[in-house]
């Protein structure tokens, strides 16, 4: 059992663990019956002879009913043994080391009961071979004997209930280790509340020291009645004897005599051996008491020296040697000191009951404070930190329970700022994610307005095509027309009718031109609404990018609080450490001052005493210059000189004595104030260490409070990473918003262009209908000269060729037109699944946010 | 004026006084009627002897009969203290202790500052006081009568001789 060499190995060992047990269930009975026995023994007055037999009687039955309990055990705590073996040899199973740990946690209660219930068996087994081996045994002792081995081994068991339990600590803590889920191990341990645990171990001390009250004071008093009776009987027997010896031979006429007493007794006569009833009646005395008597001596004895059913006195009669008996039943006896018996009984019963109720009050101060305490415990752990645990007392459960509210206090605070930062990253987070809503609609929107000016750009293409294909006919009407003029000789009939032709082609050119330049113009219109659509993305696009820059800075913010946070906490901690340091070397100086006011005090009472000496020094002085001007004086004139010296003598005492007093006020002085120093010093020394506890407390607050913001740090900077990611998409979304703002402009650049173009066109196609109209007018008049036909021919053709450039021109513009319109809508595109994206980091960020939130939620504050 | 001086500046022959303190007050005797004076130390009761008696002392192997003085003035014992005296006085045959409070000096007695006053001598046997010493700057000394002393000690009816 000697903790100081146990080492982990020797701890497990299974071994060791049973020798453990297997000593207590030997030596706790063992110390129980050895300290009962004697007890007993000289209570009940038994003779040499039944001390042997009842010291055999129980070493017997204590041996086989140890050997018993040994049997019974070992199946009890087999499975202790077994996991602690197999632990050791790295095999155990974790079905092992549940059955070692629910063995080991339940064995103390398990050997209780099999003791309480071993121990009554043994003592009825020792009464009954007691009152079956002597026959004037009287019945009430072997009750005795049960009663007091039972009560005894009922306190012997309490005892063993506790031994073990402690004994078992270590192996029941180092295999609970093992099970890692406290409910696991609580399914395992059958409870006992402490309580029932009170309440036994009371009722067990109460019933055998009541219980052994009780027979000692009836045992006393059969002895004072025994006692009692035997001198009523004595004076019986002398008037009887008196009665016999007067001539009255018959035992009748003594009886009658005696009938005038107030004890009860009856008379019998023994022939002179004593060997048998001759006269009364003969049943009246058994034949142990018969034995008795003759063991005793005939001549007078009494029975107060051997146990017997009845209260025997009796004498020889002097006149024919016949011995005289008188015989009172014990009951009678009894009865003339009323039913004490019964009264023994209520008495037992009464303190019982007292008892009980005691440890009962006992107990339920202990237990309903714990149920409180626990059930405040799970409250916090199920996360409701609303209330405190709701109880004061004056003991360690009252100090426990206000540990309890602070623990929740702090928790609830820490909780509160958490809670406080996820509401504004949630925030933040919203905010960011509404506009993110709005990029992706106005990117829709303009992605919708991009396939719009599409549409139209194909439609103007289309019409440039047609118009194309026109300028075509009409230049091989042109050149036709150049070729009828150079046949102008041939036939002018025809030039008619070509110039006719020409002007309707003409007039077909025009309006598709009109038709064109209605459609460049619609284009143009579409682009200006484009722009619009592109310039309000651009802004949202940049709002939003501000808005995620802002929800990056306050992340960044709450992480560095958060880091600042973990800083404070570790130079308080440091602080704590450099306090608890600072105090300790206050407290060795404080010490250190302490000795040496105390050797301060010692020393000025070392020169109390020595001032002392010297004070009685100049006392005696002093009185001898009184003396030597005594004498001086009585010798006149001869005695001046010596007067002198008596006189200098006398001075220096006084001055002598003064001085000490003085000194003696100094010292005096000094060992108040060393005293009052000590004082202080003490009281010093206690609010030190006070300090330094109190310290202590807070070095293991700002502990927890540093992990807790570890913990929300590296969850915050798990948001700023998420947010840095956004700002990046968030900037790419400008930056492509920039490029297709660029492009829009382009756009309108080539609008304008189209535009300018337009003008010469529909300038050129007047200006050849017009020569259409001249050469129509012409025609009519042939006879103006084939010159001016000719020379308008040219100029016709040159305005057809110069008409197909612009043409050709303006196809070219619509193909970049497209091209850029193709690329407006990539970008819308891109745009749309970056602003997408943005609203998935936000979302995510959101859900972390709830997370934490729901974390926090947990908690009940 | 220390004894030394007065012997020296006079040259006759003056009276010589002890003084003590008892009672709170201070006392003179005349210095031939004292043979020495010890420090206060425990007394051995003495049954028997008249009641201003307080028990006997041991001095040198002689047994001597002790007496307080503040009891013999009619006031309080003498208290024990470190300064308590016995002075051991002489008148004729008889010898015996003193106890006082205090033993101060010896101071010279001009016999014409002695002030034998008629009422202290009036009623005569009573008066333990015989003379009063007027001393310049400081209260007046009580010589106190020997003789008047044992004669209230011992009374009339036992003869001192037989005590000592």
């Amino acid at each position: 059992m000697s903790r100081r060499e146990s080492t982990p190995r020797a701890r497990l060992s299974g071994r060791r663990a049973h020798g453990q047990i297997v000593a207590y269930t030997a030596a706790v009975p063992l110390l129980a019956v050895l300290l009962i026995s004697p007890y007993l023994g000289a209570l009940l007055r038994l003779s040499p002879e039944e001390w042997h037999a009842f010291a055999a009687i129980v070493a017997v039955t204590f041996v086989v009913l140890v050997i018993t309990a040994d049997r019974i055990n070992r199946r009890l705590h087999r499975p202790i043994a077994r996991a602690l073996d197999r632990i050791g040899a790295a095999s155990a199973t974790s079905e092992d080391i549940r059955a070692g740990f629910a063995a080991v946690a339940n064995f103390p209660r398990a050997g209780f009961l099999c003791g309480c219930a071993l121990w009554p068996v043994g003592s009825a087994c020792v009464g009954l071979a007691m009152y079956a081996h002597f026959e004037d045994l009287s019945a009430f002792s072997a009750q005795v004997m049960f009663l007091a081995g039972s009560c005894g081994g009922l306190v012997s068991m309490v005892f063993f209930y506790y031994g073990i339990k402690r004994g078992l600590e270590p192996l029941r803590i180092e295999l609970a280790a093992r099970i890692a889920d406290p409910r696991e191990r609580h399914a395992l341990v059958r409870p006992i509340s402490i309580k029932r645990k009170l309440l036994v171990s009371v009722t067990a001390v109460t019933l055998l020291t009541v219980s052994f009250s009780v027979v000692l004071a009836q045992v006393r008093t059969a002895r004072a009645i025994e006692r009692h009776t035997t001198d009523a009987q004595r004076r019986v027997l002398a008037r009887a004897t008196r009665a016999l010896g007067a001539g009255n031979p018959d035992l009748d006429a003594a009886l009658g005599v005696v009938e005038s007493f107030a004890v009860s007794t009856r008379l019998v006569l023994l022939d002179a051996d004593a060997s048998r009833v001759v006269d009364g009646p003969a049943g009246a005395l058994t034949a142990g008491e018969i034995r008795a008597i003759r063991e005793i001596g005939a001549d007078r004895g009494d029975s107060t020296s051997f146990d017997s059913p009845n209260v025997l006195a009796w004498e020889r009669l002097p006149r024919d040697g016949r011995v005289l008996v008188s015989i009172t039943p014990w009951n009678d006896a009894w009865a003339s000191v009323g039913d004490a018996r019964s009264v023994f009984g209520a008495l037992l019963a009464v303190s019982v009951v007292l008892a009980v109720g005691i440890a009962y009050l006992a107990a339920d101060d202990v237990s309903r404070p714990t149920g409180t305490l626990r059930a405040a415990a799970e409250r916090i752990a199920s996360g409701d930190l609303t209330r405190a645990a709701g109880f004061e007392t004056d003991d360690e459960l009252g100090t426990l329970a206000r540990s309890f509210e602070r623990m929740a206090l702090e928790l609830r605070a820490m909780l509160g700022d958490v809670a406080r930062t996820a509401d504004r990253v949630d925030a933040a987070a919203l905010k960011a994610a509404g506009f993110t809503e709005s990029v992706v609609q106005k990117s829709a929107e303009q992605a919708e307005h991009t396939d719009r000016s599409r549409v139209s750009m194909d439609g103007i293409n289309e019409r440039a095509r047609e118009i194309a294909s026109s300028a075509q006919g009409l230049r091989s009407t042109a050149e036709m027309s150049a070729d009828a003029v150079l046949e102008l000789g041939v036939a002018t009939g025809d030039l008619n009718e070509s110039a006719g032709v020409l002007s309707a082609k003409v007039q077909e050119v025009s309006t598709s031109i009109e038709q064109l330049v209605e459609s460049a113009r619609r284009v143009g219109q579409n682009t200006e609404g484009l722009g619009m659509a592109a310039d309000e993305t651009s802004s949202s696009v940049q709002q939003m990018a501000i808005s995620v820059r802002e929800v990056d800075a306050n992340a960044s913010e709450v992480s560095q609080l958060a880091r600042r946070m973990v800083g404070a906490a570790d130079s308080g901690r440091e602080r704590v450490r450099e306090t608890i340091a600072g105090m300790e070397a206050i407290r060795e100086a404080t010490a250190t001052a302490e000795r040496v006011i105390r050797g301060l005090g010692r020393r000025s009472e070392e020169i109390g005493t020595i001032l002392n000496v010297i004070d009685d020094v100049a006392d005696e002085t002093s009185l001898l210059a009184l003396n030597a001007a005594i004498i001086a004086a009585q010798a006149g004139d001869n005695g001046r000189s010596f007067s002198v010296v008596a006189d200098e003598i006398k001075d220096l005492a006084d001055r002598v004595l003064r001085s000490t007093k003085e000194i003696g006020d100094v010292i005096r002085a000094v060992q108040a104030e060393s005293s009052n120093a000590i004082g202080a010093i003490e009281r010093g020394a206690r609010s030190v260490h006070r300090g330094v506890e109190l310290s202590a407390e807070a070095g293991v607050a700002l502990e927890e409070i540093t992990s807790a913001a570890r913990a929300s740090g590296s969850r915050i900077d798990e948001i700023v990473l998420a947010m840095r990611a956004q700002t990046q998409s968030a900037n790419h979304v400008v930056e492509l918003m920039a490029r297709v703002n660029a492009g829009i402009g382009e756009i309108r650049a080539a609008g304008r262009d189209q535009d300018r173009d337009h003008v010469v066109v529909l300038s050129g196609v007047r200006a050849m209908h017009d020569v259409a109209v001249q050469v129509g007018g012409t025609a009519e008049q042939q006879s103006l000269g084939v010159g001016r036909i000719r020379e308008g021919s040219e100029a016709t053709r040159e305005w057809v060729g110069r008409i197909h450039a612009t043409l050709q021109e303006q196809s070219d513009a619509c193909g970049r037109a497209a091209d850029f319109l193709e690329r407006v809508t990539a970008h819308a595109r891109s745009n749309e699944e970056s602003a997408r994206r943005i609203g998935e980091a936000m979302r995510e960020l959101q859900g972390q946010a709830e997370r934490l939130r729901e974390g926090v939620q947990r908690f009940c504050i | 004026m220390t004894m030394a001086d007065a012997i020296s500046e006079r040259g006759a022959q003056p009276d010589w006084l002890a003084r003590f303190e008892a009672g709170g007050r201070v006392y003179a005797l005349d210095v031939r009627q004292i043979r020495e004076i010890i420090r206060g130390r425990e007394l051995l009761p003495l049954p028997g002897a008249p009641s201003l008696i307080e028990g006997v002392a041991e001095l040198r192997g002689v047994v001597l009969p002790v007496v307080d003085l503040g009891r013999v003035l009619g006031g309080e014992p003498v208290p024990a203290s470190p300064a308590a005296r016995i002075a051991i006085v002489q008148l004729g045959e008889l010898v015996f202790g003193l106890r006082v409070a205090a033993a101060y000096d010896v101071v010279p007695l001009d016999p014409a500052a002695r002030d034998r006053s008629p009422l202290l001598t009036s009623r005569a046997g009573d008066a333990l006081v015989h003379a009063v010493a007027r001393r310049p700057g400081s209260p007046p000394d009580l010589v106190l009568s020997l003789e008047q002393l044992v004669e209230r000690v011992y009374g009339s009816a036992g003869s001192p001789e037989v005590q000592s």
